[in-house]
């Protein structure tokens, strides 16, 4: 059985004169939380657009649970569960109706797990989609997303419109709850505190590129920001190999480095030069450092 | 100039560029019909001959329709500036006189270009005053945000009082008989009343313009009579609402989605239509004592309905196209994924449901409303038709029909079921085959050799129509069939009953349609029978970019 949930290999795509995507490739295992995060305009949308089939690759390649996802939407579609950024229902429909509805395409919906879910959202059945408030139309499409316990759920900006109650509470634990069922999560994001408090694995996107990808931990192990005494002084930075930005003057600096931390101690003593402080990287900070850096 | 309004004036000329030369394009086939009349060598009795007075009235109110809409268009929606630091008396005025202007510079333009083409003295003054005044007129209606269609009938009111102005300023007045009257002339001089109404139109109209700006900004708009009436009916449903709704397959879901997100509207304007004449009719009947009313009142509201049915599903076709023309930040796959309100919306794409299975459902479903809506018109023609007949009355010959009246049922039930189908499924289906380049090349080259072998110009158009729609069909039915979106067999059947559908009418009808008729219904029944084909395609389009 491939254990890759999403494999997508060199895909590019452009709109007009806009590069949105260049030469992506991107893997994800099944089972656990991936976060996606970039800036606003990074791709992560158009990437996720993408993995939905809703986008055709126009060079490389994409597939979602070994199935081309334009080819065969029906496939891919009925096992993953979608939350998009707009948020998108018929105003016209009253919530029940919109569950109802939705019930008719997935033969594995838990009608269950969906009343749970209301009562836990506080959403009204009879109440018009259309008059909900931003955060409730929010809940609804979670719900939607939710009820037929997909083997992938993909979330893009899941926290936009939501309050902080759901945010850090009930959204968490369903992430979490997914991910320990052995179902995987895609979710994008710019709010990086929630990345590193949910995602296992975590892809920095940035200009259409990806320019980090891998295991969390991995990432935030292999970050630091030291600071060096030298004996000498210098107006330049010492070069340190495997710094990726330096600040300072004179016989102290500041360096973000990149690599693990014996390799670290190694290139200290290469330039005589004493580590007087050491911290670990925030993922914040990591993401400004590499997107400032790329 | 104050920064502002120079910002405003960039930013609206920047974003419209290539927009404003858009009425010139609109203004060509004016030019093609006006380019043909130069030969004529008697020009100056041409000139004043009520023909010619009748040509330029229709142009002329439509250059004023083309203009204003696209003014209005490239202008957008108001609302984006209620967050700036602007008053209210500035947005307002700008867009009313700017909008003013260029509906002026316009129109006048195109008008010297008529003028150019033709050597007639035709008048500048008068009508570019006319269409500066319905420029203005209508501020107050199309201004703010409305969720109900009342801005129509306001609107619709408007422009009869302005028509009617226009008609009395060229010597046409309101009976019959009125465009043989040897007293109809150009609008040629501005007179003082001229400028009263005038004056008095623009000074109301931008006042209620700045109020409903006013009201629109400050979240205070009143709510219209449908809007409440709505309210009410939500408030009642949500108070009585049933419990959940099963359905039995993805496709009766989506079937009954597309139901209720637009189509019903086609069977309900023919069942509220046909009710309200037939009371109307026992009342009127009532009234004047006169039993022959009973049916003759639903005859002829029946014939209304029916056209309403058509222009409806025409209307809801075209403001669907009309929203995405007025959300130009918006990318094009957007624009036809948010498709309302007979298209399908992004929230469907995300199902997991193939794009044959939506086709069909569609499909299903709008065949369902057409023939719903229909078949309200057939009940009502054939009890109207009954009732006469009980009462002893032939009601073909009360309403003067020079066909049979089952003839004359079964011809205005066929058309409005076909037109309000074609309408309802133009925008995914048929709208794309007209806008393809490669399907015009036969009807091109069949117009081009009929027109050049002197056959007569209706004739020339409707076979052009007719071979477009059959090309249109052709190249669908292939493209359908290697995609699999349908089988051979399913579209053998589709063919065969299109055909024997439109051999049937034409047989019916052999003795009243004509040539043109006969090209005009095959070319209907082919734009009928496409949807069958290119709907899928169509979504399988727009679901993936």
């Amino acid at each position: 059985m491939n254990d890759l949930v999403i494999d997508i290999k060199n895909l590019s795509r452009r709109f007009g004169d806009k590069q949105a995507l260049q030469d992506v490739t991107l893997r994800v295992p099944r089972g656990g939380v991936f976060g996606l995060i970039g800036s606003n305009g990074a791709g992560k949308t158009t990437l996720i657009k993408h993995v939905l089939g809703s986008h055709y690759a126009q060079s490389g390649s994409v597939s979602v649970f070994g199935f081309d996802p334009v080819a065969d939407p029906v496939e891919v579609l009925g096992r993953i569960g979608y939350m998009s950024e707009d948020r998108e229902v018929p105003g016209w429909m009253r919530v029940q109706e919109v569950i109802d509805f939705t019930r008719a395409f997935y033969p594995g919906w838990d009608s269950g797990y969906a009343s749970e879910l209301l009562e836990l959202f506080e959403l009204d059945p009879k109440q018009k989609t259309r008059s909900l408030s931003r955060g409730q139309t929010a809940r609804v499409c979670l719900l939607l997303a939710l009820a037929h316990r997909p083997e992938l759920l993909v979330l893009d900006e899941p926290s936009s419109g939501l309050d902080p109650v759901i945010r850090r509470d009930i959204l968490t634990a369903i992430v979490r709850t997914t991910a320990d069922e052995g179902r995987t999560v895609l979710f994008s994001s710019h709010l990086l505190d929630e990345v590193q408090r949910l995602a296992d694995r975590v892809a920095i996107l940035n200009c259409g590129r990806i320019i980090l990808s891998d295991e969390l931990d991995t990432v935030l192990d292999s970050f630091h920001r030291v600071t060096l005494r030298f004996d000498g002084s210098s107006d330049l930075a010492p070069s340190l190999v495997g710094a990726i930005e330096s600040k300072g003057h004179g016989h102290e600096w500041t360096y973000v480095y990149r690599g693990d931390r014996e390799q670290l101690i190694r290139a200290a003593k290469s330039l005589n030069a004493q580590i007087v402080h050491e911290v670990p990287l925030s993922l914040d900070d990591i993401f400004v450092c590499n997107v400032q850096r790329s | 100039m104050q920064p502002m309004i120079k910002a405003l004036t960039w930013e609206y000329f920047a974003r419209n560029r290539w927009m404003l030369l858009f009425p010139i394009l609109a203004n060509v086939p004016a030019c093609l019909i006006l380019l043909p009349l130069k030969g004529i060598s008697d020009i100056d009795s041409f000139m004043a001959s009520r023909e010619l007075i009748a040509i330029y009235l229709v142009l002329f109110l439509c250059l004023v329709l083309i203009v204003g809409f696209g003014v209005l268009v490239t202008q957008g929606s108001l609302s984006r500036l209620y967050l700036l630091p602007i008053s209210t008396l500035k947005i307002a005025s700008f867009y009313y006189w700017t909008g003013a202007l260029l509906v002026a510079v316009q129109v006048a333009a195109m008008l010297y270009l008529w003028k150019a083409l033709l050597p007639i003295d035709w008048p500048i003054a008068g009508p570019v005053l006319f269409a500066v005044v319905c420029w203005g007129a209508l501020q107050p209606v199309v201004r703010g945000v409305s969720h109900s269609l009342w801005w129509v009938v306001a609107a619709l009111a408007i422009v009869s009082g302005l028509f009617y102005w226009l008609l009395l300023r060229h010597g046409i007045q309101l009976r019959p008989g009125a465009m043989m009257s040897p007293d109809i002339h150009y609008w040629s001089m501005i007179s003082l009343a001229d400028v009263t109404i005038s004056t008095t139109i623009l000074s109301i109209s931008y006042a209620l313009t700045i109020l409903r700006v006013h009201l629109d900004r400050s979240g205070r708009r009143k709510m219209s009579l449908l809007e409440r009436i709505e309210l009410v009916s939500e408030s009642l449903q949500t108070r009585f609402a049933s419990g959940s709704r099963q359905f039995r397959s993805p496709m009766e879901s989506i079937a009954w989605y597309n139901f209720r997100a637009g189509n019903i509207v086609i069977p309900m304007i023919s069942i509220v239509m046909v009710a309200f004449v037939w009371l109307f009719a026992v009342i009127g009947s009532s009234i004047a004592r006169d039993a022959a009313l009973l049916c003759a009142i639903p005859f002829a509201g029946t014939n209304l309905a029916g056209m309403l049915l058509v222009l409806t599903t025409l209307l809801w076709a075209a403001i669907g196209r009309m929203e995405q023309s007025l959300s130009p930040n918006k990318a094009l796959d957007q624009d036809l994924k948010n498709r309302t309100p007979l298209g399908i919306s992004e929230f469907l794409y995300m199902l997991p449901i193939s794009a044959t299975d939506i086709a069909r459902a569609s499909l299903r479903s709008s065949a369902l409303a057409c023939g719903v809506g229909s078949g309200v018109l057939l009940l009502s023609f054939v009890f109207a038709g009954a009732l006469g007949w009980l009462l002893g009355t032939d009601l073909g010959t009360t309403v003067g029909l020079k066909i049979a009246y089952w003839k004359y049922v079964l011809a205005v039930v066929s058309y409005s079921l076909m037109m309000s189908f074609v309408f309802s499924n133009s925008a995914i289906s048929v709208v794309p085959s007209l806008l393809r380049i490669d399907h015009w090349i036969w009807p091109m080259l069949v117009m081009a050799v009929l027109l050049a072998i002197r056959t007569p110009l209706d004739f020339s158009l409707s076979a052009g129509l007719c071979v477009f729609a059959l090309v249109a069909l052709i190249y669908s039915t292939i493209r359908s069939v290697i995609d699999r979106d349908a089988s051979v067999g399913t579209a053998s059947l589709i063919w065969l009953v299109g055909i024997a559908f439109a051999v049937g009418l034409m047989a019916l009808l052999r003795n009243e349609l004509g040539p043109v008729g006969m090209l005009l219904t095959g070319s209907l029944v082919g734009l009928a029978m496409l949807p069958f084909f290119s709907t899928t395609a169509g979504l399988c389009r727009a679901r993936t970019t």
